[in-house]
């Protein structure tokens, strides 16, 4: 028989029996606030967020304060990501160290005069936006991640819209997969440090900064804006990896 | 009967569209003939699962998880947990759609193509 | 010395961090930071778990300092701590036995850089697998063995890329639902600690979720350890991959999700629960069609790392069948299994990437009279069939002993026969190698590693050694087997698994 036809019946069947496991009252209602799922750990941590980690953004400090462990091994997932995406398109040139190889010159431009002004105008701006985000991440809305895709698409403008020669930044990919592994190593020396002074791994409230604020709770903010530093380095690195690995292999035509 | 179907959608709606959302995914991975077509499933059936556990997080009346000055009673704020845990699972799925874009460049340099049955007839035995 | 929990996880991430920096400026020393750090993980995995044995109280640690239900924690009792010595141990070696596969190449200085990153990342994910203590740290640490895994075979022979990309879609829907069954958990208690889960769980009366959630932790912990129905990502997988890195994911990389649906099955689940009874029985049926499936497909091929695949889905399906059985003997086979089989698989495909190395070998009928060319390659290849096909004193015979003696116990005689009539198969399969190793006739075949230049008759000594530390392993843990299950294997199961 026709595999779309077998597939089909296998999943409505699955989703027959779910639904009636649904009306059978098994999942919490939507926007119910006593359901189990909203009653044991989350009035914690609403309430004695800011009292543990003067963040008054409760998702970061969940994220890289109580669960900071799972931030690190996301950020290796994607430092592991760059890193194998350049080695299954690994280019069969020599590289030559400090040779400029013929194929880059060909550059990809999209260049025009509205293009050529706007990008000059729009770089600066992002990049202060990136690192206002970093800045501001325990405070209001933001973050690592969001501050290191916001640098990369300033890194992405530049590549992509002047020719090879006039661009401003230098990126490789294996220079992108070294800076993203450095990246990487932020996060974790950061959590390390306090277990040279006493402390479990990642546990800010021991960091040795102790001279540089006025009570051990205000070491939290230091803590997770080194570990977003270190985040924000990764990401921008792993996005540039890929772009630069991508943009190795393609020819366009216009 | 109206009021009974009004009733199961608003509290339980949005959990059936979520399932159907991942079969539709699952389905359109097994089914679909082009590689590509597979990933964009994937991602939607990724998407299917992180809008699931959003939704178990809502509170009637509840807003944004960031604290408001002077306002500290749980029933104020939706649940932040969901939201950090869905925040790296949307990390690994963009990692995991990096390296499926890569494999498929990969593939169409060696095989010329990304469908399923032309694939298989060069010899890639099932 | 309380720190020992993370540390090993930290050093060798470190190393897998830093190797490409270090690679840019010298490449030998990158690969020689991993191969450092992964030891070093190992020394103190054995230091850990002599603790334990010691003490016999689980080591708890919190990350970050907070308490468990609020932070994550790492908890490594009896059974933890041996699987962590083992991954340790097969890691380190595993990465010394790739160095001449991947000599540091000057004018290319990414490619070693980038393998040695990527194999230490496996190994970081399996041990994290195994430690922690959180269900979804446990998700991430999944992904962290997946994608290494796509990499490294993607990374391999002629058709990697193309089963890698089938690995990646399945291994993603097995993820998937695996994180779909934490939801349901998830929602149903409030809390996403193992030990917390425990506890809560029994407080609730709503069954119909604890169903849902161990329907979604089977397929995903099954399409992950490669059970019956969800095997087909398996085989060319496992052909295909880069032949240094295959020892580590055919041996180990199975193995320990296996472990994590133990550790959710007896540890989280109660096994008194009325759908539990159902649910064994269905891992019950899945693991015997496997190990069916698995011997009788292994019949058909004649392609060295194919056949090894094939035994794998029979043998995973051995330990599906220790789970299935529930009762001390099945979770003391099972464990065994896992110890030994890691151990015999890893040691074949030890040997399957030698003969690559030194005559580009892929098929069986090429086998003709090796052991005259690489003697010490055959002897291993010999005693580690032999321990696959479960003849005493080799370490295969004890596990599938245990795994009987469960089964007579529960008196499921049915699983006895399943047991006898898959050795006789792969006694066919396995003899069959033999036949061609010994009384085939003598292939003329290409020495890319001459023994005139390099003054030894056999592949290097880096790769050797650890091929002979397999077979060696191998029949200690069949001779010594009462030794450890009595002091270290029976207390261990008794108290986490079923007390």
């Amino acid at each position: 028989m026709d595999k779309v036809k077998i597939t089909g019946v296998i999943v409505i069947i699955a989703g027959v029996i779910l639904a009636g496991f649904i009306l059978g009252d098994f999942l919490p209602t939507v926007g119910d606030a006593t359901s189990s799922a909203n009653s044991y750990l989350s009035p914690y941590y609403i309430e004695h967020a800011l009292h543990d980690t003067e963040a008054p953004n409760l998702v970061t400090a969940v994220l890289a304060d109580y669960r900071g462990f799972d931030t690190l091994f996301e950020t290796c997932v994607m430092f592991l990501a760059g890193v194998t995406a350049l080695m299954v398109l690994l280019s069969k040139r020599k590289i030559v160290k400090g040779q400029r190889n013929p194929s880059d010159t060909n550059g990809i431009s999209f260049s025009g005069t509205v293009l050529d002004t706007a990008f000059r105008v729009l770089i600066p701006v992002i990049l202060i936006y990136a690192f206002y985000v970093l800045a501001h991440g325990e405070i209001s809305l933001g973050g690592g991640f969001q501050a290191g895709a916001l640098l990369a698409i300033a890194y992405m403008i530049d590549r992509l819209i002047p020719s090879f020669q006039n661009r401003l930044g230098f990126f490789t990919e294996e220079t992108a997969a070294m800076t993203a592994g450095v990246g990487v190593f932020i996060y974790i020396f950061t959590g390390i440090l306090p277990m040279f002074n006493g402390g479990n791994f990642l546990e800010y409230g021991k960091l040795p900064f102790e001279f540089a604020v006025e009570a051990a709770v205000m070491l939290h903010p230091v803590g997770i804006f080194l570990i977003e530093l270190g985040v924000t380095v990764c990401v921008m690195a792993t996005i540039i990896n890929i772009l630069e690995v991508v943009l190795e292999r393609t020819k366009f035509d216009d | 009967m109206i009021d009974i179907l009004q009733g199961f959608l608003a509290e339980k709606g949005i959990y059936m569209l979520t399932f159907i959302l991942m079969g539709l995914g699952i389905f359109g991975m097994i089914c679909c003939g082009n590689y590509m077509k597979k990933v964009v499933c994937m991602n939607i059936m990724q998407v299917a699962i992180i809008f699931f556990f959003l939704t178990l997080g809502q509170k009637d009346g509840g807003t944004l998880p960031v604290l408001v000055k002077d306002i500290f009673e749980a029933e104020a704020y939706i649940n932040p947990l969901p939201h950090a845990l869905m925040l790296t699972a949307i990390v690994v799925s963009l990692g995991t759609t990096g390296v499926a874009l890569a494999l498929l460049m990969k593939i169409k340099e060696i095989y010329g193509t990304i469908e399923e049955e032309e694939i298989t007839g060069k010899g890639w035995k099932k | 010395m309380n720190h020992i929990p993370v540390l090993i996880i930290l050093f060798p991430l470190c190393g897998a961090v830093l190797c490409p920096l270090i690679s840019f400026l010298n490449p030998a020393w990158g690969k020689r930071a991993v191969v450092g750090t992964l030891f070093a993980s190992f020394a103190l995995s054995v230091i850990q778990l002599a603790g334990i044995v010691q003490t016999g109280e689980p080591v708890h640690y919190w990350m970050g300092g907070w308490a468990p239900p609020y932070g994550i924690e790492f908890v490594i009792d009896g059974v933890n701590g041996i699987i962590i010595v083992l991954v340790a141990f097969i890691g380190a070696f595993t990465s010394l036995f790739s160095s001449p596969f991947e000599e540091a190449n000057p004018n290319h200085r990414f490619k070693s850089a980038g393998y040695y990153s990527i194999l230490c990342f496996l190994v970081i994910g399996l041990l994290g697998l195994s430690s922690t203590g959180d269900a979804f740290n446990l998700y991430v640490f999944m992904e962290i063995v997946a994608l290494s895994g796509y990499g490294l075979i993607a990374i391999g022979e002629e058709k990697g890329p193309i089963a890698a990309f089938r690995y990646l879609l399945t291994g993603t829907i097995g993820a998937c639902m695996y994180l779909m069954g934490v939801g349901f958990l998830y929602s149903a208690t409030g809390t996403l600690n193992m030990a917390d889960l425990a506890i809560k769980l029994k407080e609730i009366d709503n069954t119909h979720i604890i169903i849902l959630a161990m329907a979604c932790m089977i397929v995903g912990f099954g399409i992950k350890m490669a059970l019956f129905p969800l095997h087909g990502w398996q085989p060319p997988a496992h052909s295909y991959a880069h032949p240094a890195a295959d020892p580590m994911i055919a041996g180990v990389m199975i193995k320990i999700p296996a472990y994590g649906m133990m550790r959710f099955f007896f540890c989280i689940f109660e096994e008194t629960h009325p759908a539990a009874e159902v649910v064994f029985n269905i891992i019950g049926v899945m693991a015997v069609c496997g190990i069916l499936f698995g011997s009788l497909k292994a019949l058909r091929y004649d392609k060295y790392n194919k056949i090894l695949a094939y035994s794998s889905i029979g043998q995973v399906g051995y330990i599906a069948l220790g789970i299935s059985l529930g009762n001390f003997y099945g979770l003391v086979g099972a464990v065994l299994h896992i110890l030994s089989h890691a151990f015999m698989k890893t040691g074949l495909f030890y040997t399957s990437a030698a003969l690559k190395y030194k005559f580009g070998i892929h098929y069986t009928d090429e086998l003709g009279q090796i052991y005259r060319k690489m003697p010490v390659t055959g002897t291993a290849m010999v005693a580690l069939s032999l321990s696959m096909i479960g003849l005493p004193p080799f370490a295969g015979f004890f596990s599938k002993w245990y795994l009987a003696l469960g089964a007579i116990q529960n008196g499921q005689y049915f699983y006895v026969a399943v047991l006898i009539v898959s050795s006789l198969l792969s006694a066919i399969y396995f003899f069959r190698i033999f036949e061609r190793l010994f009384m085939g006739e003598e292939k003329q075949l290409e020495d890319h590693y001459p023994a005139a230049e390099h003054g030894r008759k056999e592949v290097p000594l880096r790769m050797i050694i650890p091929v002979v530390i397999a077979a060696v392993m191998v029949v200690l843990l069949g001779l010594g087997n009462t030794f450890i299950v009595n002091n270290v294997l029976e207390i261990t199961v008794m108290e986490v698994f079923l007390g």
